[in-house]
């Protein structure tokens, strides 16, 4: 199979594919069946780890509010 | 040729984003100062390369790491080194652990996106590099420092609250600057995945020639003097379709370097 053909079959996955299908499949294959779609959603999330970002005085952070990959709970 | 009439309306949202693409460093010299130096990553048994500017006398070093899938050399990684370099602070840029070049030599899983994974795969490449500088250039980096922008931003969120462990002595950072970062990759991707499917609003009738034209026109304005400050000639569908279409090819570059047979094999 051309280079080409294979760039053309994997333009097809979508990011989510990729997540859903890809990668928990990668580690349920390497024994950790830990990091489910729920397990990878939730260390993703920036809120999971709220409590130790608030508590550092040395973190900055930069956001632009109209940044499109922010919805309005995530600005709060 | 490209039909650069413009046709519905914009979003500035969305080409201020696309202008992001062309923010580039200002001494056209800058990349040729930075010195390349690799460490050897223990987990892979392979060797990362950074690049880095030091200043002549001991200053705090920022650590900078860019957006998704971009290599320590793209544009806005040494724009963001210029910047820290010019306000007196040495900059070392690392590889997005998206990229090619952190996948093949310095992750320790195949398939980059889980962030206790990813950003423990980062924390220990920067300790390596940290610890690399400070054999070769004694006392010349002083207080350590962290700047991410998107994708990078929240691998260095992670690591600022990452507690010290003793099972492997990773070094800590006295400041973390986090830059546009996503809150939710997921949903991150899910609208990244929504504006590739932007073409789709177009009739089906004129579809392939709008795309085509989209393409035209951003083939055009680089062959051309496009600076911050040129107003981008794109719709909300087409600015829309091509930062969907950049993503896309980035996953496309990441599974490929997954698949690719020189990843190491875990």
């Amino acid at each position: 199979m051309s280079r080409t053909s294979v760039y053309k079959e994997i333009l097809q996955t979508s990011h989510q594919d990729y997540i859903k299908h890809f990668v928990i499949s990668y580690y349920a294959t390497m024994g950790l069946t830990a990091v489910t779609a729920d397990a990878l959603e939730r260390a993703d999330d920036l809120r999971t780890y709220d409590a130790g970002l608030r508590a550092n005085p040395n973190i900055r952070l930069i956001v632009n509010q109209n940044d499109f990959l922010l919805s309005s709970e995530d600005l709060v | 040729m490209a039909d650069f009439e413009l046709k519905g309306n914009q979003d500035n949202a969305l080409l201020e984003t696309l202008q992001s693409v062309f923010s580039t460093y200002k001494d056209l010299h800058f990349p040729d100062r930075g010195k390349t130096r690799s460490v050897l990553i223990p987990a892979t048994g392979r060797k990362l390369r950074f690049i880095f500017w030091l200043q002549s006398s001991n200053a705090p070093v920022v650590y900078i790491v860019p957006g998704l899938g971009l290599h320590r050399l793209a544009q806005p990684s040494v724009a963001m080194a210029e910047l820290v370099y010019k306000n007196g602070f040495p900059a070392v840029c690392v590889s997005s652990t998206f990229n090619s070049e952190f996948m093949e030599h310095a992750s320790t899983a195949t398939l980059p996106v889980y962030l206790p994974v990813d950003g423990h795969d980062m924390h220990v490449a920067l300790t390596e590099i940290d610890g690399r500088l400070n054999t070769l250039y004694p006392n010349r980096l002083g207080r350590r420092a962290l700047m991410g922008y998107s994708m990078g931003g929240l691998h260095f969120l992670f690591i600022a609250v990452t507690p010290p462990t003793h099972l492997a002595p990773l070094i800590t950072f006295d400041r973390t600057v986090a830059i546009n970062t996503p809150v939710r990759l997921l949903h991150g991707v899910s609208k990244l995945d929504e504006f590739y499917r932007a073409a789709l609003d177009w009739l089906s009738s004129e579809r392939i020639d709008n795309i085509q034209n989209t393409f035209m026109k951003v083939a055009a304005l680089s062959k051309g003097a496009l600076t911050l400050q040129t107003s981008l000639p794109f719709n909300t569908i087409e600015s829309t379709f091509l930062i969907g279409f950049t993503f896309r090819l980035m996953l496309r570059d990441i599974i490929s370097a997954a698949s690719d047979g020189s990843i190491r094999e875990s």
